[in-house]
């Protein structure tokens, strides 16, 4: 038990990998678990999902007066269904698993979500209203940049978010402002 | 001595030239949309077709993987699953992308290990030769994850008996870290990560993880 909790608490990217795998493998477990092979109802993030389209299609609402949002479901000029993944959790997921898993002082993670996953969300929120674009102007072009472009540059994004995360959170104490540029 | 590799020249260049060589790399690989598809996926049915031919089920199911070149030139990078029950007439096919499945994934590690500085070229080379394999397993058992639930009665057709808790396991395997788009760079990235630590710790401190 002394062995794991040494473990647990090394400044280490052994230490690091450990928290990482283990608050990663509980966040998906509940993300992912098939509640409905249980009986319990399936879309319990159907309420988050209607909210996200609602966020979408308002934003697209700027540049496109007749888009309407039905539930989860955006309409207009390409039809867009909000559904899992669409969320892209498991990039927010990840992120935060890293985040919560970095060996740094509980306050400075707290300042790197606050900061690093709404950037997330918008940079996911940016992802649907280009592809509802795409749809609309370049179908062909919509599955490879839904399923190839789009994951890529996210996760990238993400890697970098927690780049900057990580070297935000390293600051001496004391000097815990965030990050203008460099 | 390796600790320099990785001090920062100036973070805004690193990441530049570090994304520009992840970009030629990975670029150079998948931007041929058909590309080496059909070769891809031909080797993989063969493989995939010597290890199913060795299963025997007791449900008398059998299972065989498929790519004619008609499917191919429609599909270039799609295999297809055929589960032919013992006494229907009608085999069930489940069709399996390996682009999106098994190849970006690896071009995306070779990208990585080919673009993030680490210190010395046989650095580069140990990640690529220890990191490959271990992706081309993990990739297999995700790609086997949801292929056994289905066998297991999810799908139509039961070659095998599963309990609750297993496909449990497996479905949680699936949707976590198959079906989300962003686990196809996802899952390299943090190979890439865990071998390239294992290999060269000393390259990493804490402020570069």
């Amino acid at each position: 038990m002394n062995a794991l909790t040494a473990r647990w608490t090394r400044d280490s990217p052994g230490g690091f990998l450990l928290r990482f795998i283990t608050i990663g493998g509980a966040a998906f477990g509940v993300y992912a678990f098939p509640f409905e092979l249980f009986g319990v109802k399936q879309d319990w993030l159907g309420f988050y999902l209607a909210a996200y389209a609602r966020l979408a299609g308002a934003i697209l609402r700027l540049f496109e007066g007749d888009v309407v949002v039905s539930g989860n479901t955006i309409q207009g000029r390409f039809p867009l269904q909000i559904v899992r993944t669409c969320d892209a959790a498991e990039i927010s997921i990840l992120f935060a698993t890293a985040v919560l898993a970095f060996p740094a002082p509980a306050r400075s993670k707290l300042l790197a979500l606050l900061v690093g996953l709404p950037c997330l969300v918008a940079a996911n929120l940016l992802r649907i209203c280009s592809l509802y674009f795409i749809g609309a102007v370049r179908p062909n072009w919509f599955k490879v940049s839904h399923e190839e472009i789009w994951p890529l540059v996210l996760v990238a994004f993400a890697a970098f978010a927690f780049a900057r995360a990580a070297r935000f959170m390293t600051r001496p104490p004391g000097n815990l402002r965030m990050p203008n540029r460099g | 001595m390796a600790d320099a590799a990785l001090v920062p020249i100036k973070r805004g260049r690193w990441w530049g030239e570090v994304l520009l060589g992840f970009a030629c790399v990975f670029g150079g690989l998948s931007l041929p949309s058909r590309g080496v598809g059909p070769y891809y996926v031909r080797a993989h049915v063969a493989v995939a077709n010597a290890v199913v031919e060795q299963v025997e089920l007791k449900s008398q199911v059998r299972l065989s993987f498929v790519a004619t070149p008609e499917q191919l030139a429609q599909e270039p990078w799609q295999a297809l699953l055929v589960i032919a029950p013992p006494h229907t007439a009608t085999p069930t096919g489940v069709p399996i992308d390996l682009r999106v499945l098994a190849f970006l994934p690896t071009a995306a590690f070779i990208a990585l290990a080919v673009a993030v500085p680490l210190g010395s070229v046989r650095r580069h080379l140990l990640v690529l030769l220890v990191g490959l394999p271990l992706l081309e397993l993990l990739l297999l058992a995700l790609m086997a994850a949801p292929l056994l639930s289905f066998l297991g009665g999810t799908g139509p057709v039961e070659a095998f008996t599963l309990g609750r808790w297993s496909h449990a396991l497996l479905q949680v395997v699936y949707r976590a870290l198959v079906v989300p788009p962003g686990m196809t760079f996802a899952v390299p990235l943090l190979l890439w990560y865990i071998v390239a630590t294992w290999l060269g710790r000393l390259t990493f401190r804490k402020s570069d993880i």
